[in-house]
C-alpha cells in the first residue's frame, strides 16, 4: 500500500475518534443543559404556561367550581364592561395610581439619589437611613401608617403624625382616607416613604454618567441644572425606561395597600386586583375573575409595547 | 502667545479659586442641610411609631407632640405576646420562610448553571422565554394555579406556599446566570482535570464564588416570604395555621370598644424587626447596586 494512502487513512482514523469524542462531548453538554434547567421548565409548564393558557379558556366559561364549567362566550367581557360600580371604578382607581404614582416614585426617587450620589463624609449614614424605610413591608407597614395619617376627631384634633406635621406649618391636614379626594393619595404616600430603595437602581445608574462629560459641559458653561438636564438625564434613560415600565406593571398589581388601608368607601381606592380576588376567592365566579385578570395583563403588555416603542426614541444606548 | 495665556491664567486663578472653594462649601453645607432634613422626613414616621408604642393610650395622639412617654409602658411589649398566639404565627412563618428559601437558592442555582454553562441550541432561545415570563403577571396565572391546588388537595397546606420556590424564579435566574458568566471557564477546567464533574464543579468553583448575589437573592427571598399576604390569604383559612402578615392583619386589640393603639403599634414594630436585622446583616451585599444598562445587555 502506498505510503499516502496510509497518511490519508491514519488520518481520516484520527479525525473519526476526534468527531466521536466532540459528539458524546456535545451530548453531555446537550444532556446535562436539560439536567440542570429542568426545574425551571417543568416549573414553567405546570404553574406559568398551562395556568396562563387555561385562564384565557377559562374567561370565555362561567364556572362556581362546584357545577361543571359552561361556555358563555364573551359574555363575562360584557359584563365587565358594563360593570360601573366596581370595574370602571376600580380601573379608574388602578390608572391614578400609575399615571401619579409612577412618575411621582421616579422623580423623588431620582432627587433622593441625586442628593446621595457625591461621595462625601458621611454618606453612608444618609444612604442607610433613606433606604430603610423601603426595607419594611407587608401588613405592619401599611397598618402604621393608617395611624401616620389618621386625621383625628373632626375638628382635627387628635390627629396622626402627618396631620401634625402639617399643622406645624399652619396647614390644617386632609382628611386622608375619610375624604374621596385623598384616600388615593394617602396610598401613594406610604409607597412614596419607601422611594429610597430605587437608590439600587439610580446610583450606580449616575455613577456610569463620565466625569468628562459634565466637566466638558462645565467648561462651555452650562449651569448645574442645564448639566443635570442634558447630559444626565440622557445617559440615564436606560434606567429610567426600567423603573418607568416596572413602576406601572407593579401599579397595576396593587392589593395589599387597598385592602389594608381603604378609604371610607372602598371604592375610593380598591384597585383592579382587589375586584379580581373578590370574584375569585370570595365569591367563586372564576370565569369572571379570569377575565379580569386578562384586561389587567393586556392593559399591561399595550402600555408595556406602548413604551418600548417610543422608548426608541428617547432611550440611549451605548452600543449606538 | 501661549507664554501670554499661562500668566493671564496663572495671574487669575488665586481669585477665582477662591470664590469657587467658598461656593464650594457653601454648595457642601447646604447638600448637608437638605439630606439631615429629609433623613429626618424619612425616620419621623419610625420615631413616632416606637414612640407611640410606649406610650400611655391618652398620650398618642396628642398635639403639641409628646415625643418622650411621661411613663415608660414597657409591659404593651409583654402583653403583645399574651393578646394573641404571636410565637404560634411566628412559627408557621418561619416554616414556609425555611422551605422557600431553600427551594429558591437550589432551584435557581442549578437552573442558573445550566443556562451559564452548557451550550445548545436552544439555550439562547429558552433564557429569552426565561426573561419574558418576567412579563407576565402573577394575576394571570393565580386562579389556575388555585384550581390545581385544590385538586391536589393543598388548600389550607403550606404546600401552595412553599412548592412553587422549587422551580426558580425568573429573576434569581437572571441574576445569578449574569454572576457566573463573569467566573473564568478556566477555574472550571482546572476543577475537571482534578476530576470533578460538572455538580462538583458548581458546588466547589462556582457557588463559593456567587456568594454575594447568593446573600442578596437569599434575602430578598426571606424578605418576600416573610411579608407575604395574598399567598397566606388565598390559601389559609384555620386561624391555627395563619401566618404572621395575617395574624397582624386580623388583630384588634382593644378594651371596652377602645382600641389599644400602643399594642397595634407594638405589634406592627415587632413584625418589622426581622426585615430590619436581615438588612443590617446584608446591607454591604445589596447597597451595591444593580447597573441596569450593562446587565441587560449580558
Amino acid at each position: 500500500m502506498p505510503r499516502f494512502l496510509h497518511k490519508t487513512n491514519d488520518l481520516e482514523g484520527s479525525i473519526m475518534v476526534k468527531t466521536r469524542r466532540a459528539r458524546s462531548l456535545a451530548k453531555r453538554e446537550s444532556r446535562n443543559f436539560w439536567l440542570y434547567t429542568s426545574p425551571w421548565i417543568i416549573g414553567f409548564v405546570a404553574f406559568t404556561a398551562f395556568p396562563f393558557l387555561s385562564s384565557f379558556i377559562l374567561s370565555f366559561m362561567q364556572w362556581d367550581v362546584l357545577s361543571p364549567p359552561k361556555f358563555v362566550g364573551i359574555d363575562n367581557y360584557v359584563q365587565l364592561s358594563q360593570d360601573k360600580t366596581y370595574f370602571w371604578k376600580d380601573l379608574n382607581n388602578t390608572l391614578y395610581y400609575a399615571l401619579i404614582g409612577v412618575p411621582l416614585t421616579i422623580i423623588l426617587g431620582l432627587a433622593v439619589s441625586v442628593l446621595l450620589s457625591k461621595p462625601i463624609r458621611g454618606i453612608n449614614f444618609y444612604r442607610i437611613v433613606f433606604y430603610l424605610p423601603a426595607v419594611f413591608g407587608g401588613v405592619a407597614v401599611l397598618k402604621l401608617w393608617t395611624y401616620l395619617l389618621s386625621p383625628g376627631t373632626g375638628d382635627g384634633m387628635n390627629p396622626g403624625l402627618i396631620n401634625a406635621m402639617l399643622g406645624w406649618f399652619g396647614i390644617q391636614g386632609p382628611g386622608w382616607s375619610q375624604d374621596p379626594h385623598w384616600a388615593k393619595p394617602a396610598v401613594l404616600l406610604v409607597g412614596l416613604w419607601g422611594v429610597g430603595g430605587s437608590m439600587m437602581i439610580w446610583l450606580p445608574a449616575l455613577a456610569s454618567v463620565p466625569k468628562d462629560l459634565l466637566e466638558a459641559g462645565e467648561i462651555d458653561g452650562a449651569n448645574r441644572f442645564q448639566r443635570f438636564w442634558r447630559i444626565t438625564v440622557p445617559l440615564i434613560t436606560p434606567a429610567i425606561f426600567f423603573q418607568l415600565t416596572m413602576g406601572i406593571i407593579g401599579s397595576f398589581q396593587i392589593f395589599m395597600e387597598p385592602v389594608i388601608m381603604p378609604g371610607s368607601s372602598k371604592t375610593w381606592t380598591d384597585s383592579l386586583m382587589v375586584v379580581l380576588f373578590d370574584n375569585a376567592f370570595r365569591f367563586y365566579k372564576m370565569g369572571y375573575a379570569s377575565a379580569i385578570a386578562w384586561v389587567i395583563f393586556i392593559m399591561i403588555m399595550l402600555v408595556t409595547l406602548v413604551n418600548l416603542y417610543f422608548s426608541r426614541r428617547w432611550v440611549y444606548y451605548e452600543s449606538k | 502667545m501661549s507664554r501670554n495665556n499661562a500668566a493671564a491664567t496663572e495671574k487669575g486663578t488665586p481669585v477665582r479659586r477662591q470664590s469657587t472653594k467658598l461656593m464650594r462649601n457653601v454648595r457642601l453645607m447646604l447638600r448637608y442641610a437638605v439630606l439631615t432634613m429629609g433623613a429626618i422626613l424619612f425616620l419621623l414616621p419610625l420615631i413616632w411609631t416606637i414612640s407611640g408604642s410606649l406610650k400611655p393610650p391618652g398620650e398618642i395622639f396628642t398635639v403639641p407632640i409628646r415625643w418622650i412617654p411621661s411613663d415608660f409602658q414597657w409591659d404593651t411589649y409583654v402583653r403583645l405576646f399574651s393578646v394573641f398566639p404571636f410565637w404560634i404565627y411566628v412559627k408557621n412563618t418561619l416554616i414556609i420562610v425555611a422551605f422557600a428559601l431553600i427551594g429558591q437558592l437550589a432551584s435557581s442555582v442549578l437552573v442558573a448553571y445550566g443556562f451559564a454553562r452548557f451550550r445548545h441550541r436552544l439555550n439562547g432561545p429558552l433564557f429569552i422565554l426565561v426573561l419574558s415570563t418576567m412579563m407576565i403577571p402573577g394575576q394571570v396565572t393565580m386562579i389556575p394555579q388555585y384550581l390545581i391546588y385544590k385538586e391536589l388537595s393543598w388548600i389550607d397546606t403550606y404546600l401552595p406556599l412553599i412548592v412553587p420556590n422549587y422551580f426558580a424564579a425568573a429573576i434569581n435566574i437572571f441574576l445569578l446566570r449574569q454572576f457566573m458568566l463573569t467566573i473564568p471557564k478556566e477555574l472550571d477546567e482546572s476543577a475537571k482535570i482534578d476530576g470533578a464533574n460538572s455538580f462538583g464543579i458548581l458546588v466547589r468553583i462556582i457557588m463559593p464564588m456567587c456568594l454575594p448575589i447568593l446573600v442578596t437573592i437569599g434575602i430578598w427571598t426571606i424578605n418576600s416570604n416573610w411579608n407575604d399576604f395574598m399567598g397566606p390569604l388565598i390559601y389559609l383559612s384555620t386561624p391555627e395555621k395563619y401566618t404572621l402578615q395575617m395574624g397582624i392583619y386580623n388583630l384588634n386589640a382593644g378594651r371596652q370598644g377602645l382600641t389599644d393603639y400602643g399594642l397595634m403599634f407594638a405589634a406592627s414594630l415587632v413584625t418589622l424587626l426581622p426585615s430590619l436585622l436581615l438588612f443590617a446583616f446584608g446591607q454591604k451585599y445589596f447597597m451595591s447596586g444593580i447597573k441596569i444598562g450593562g446587565a441587560l445587555k449580558g
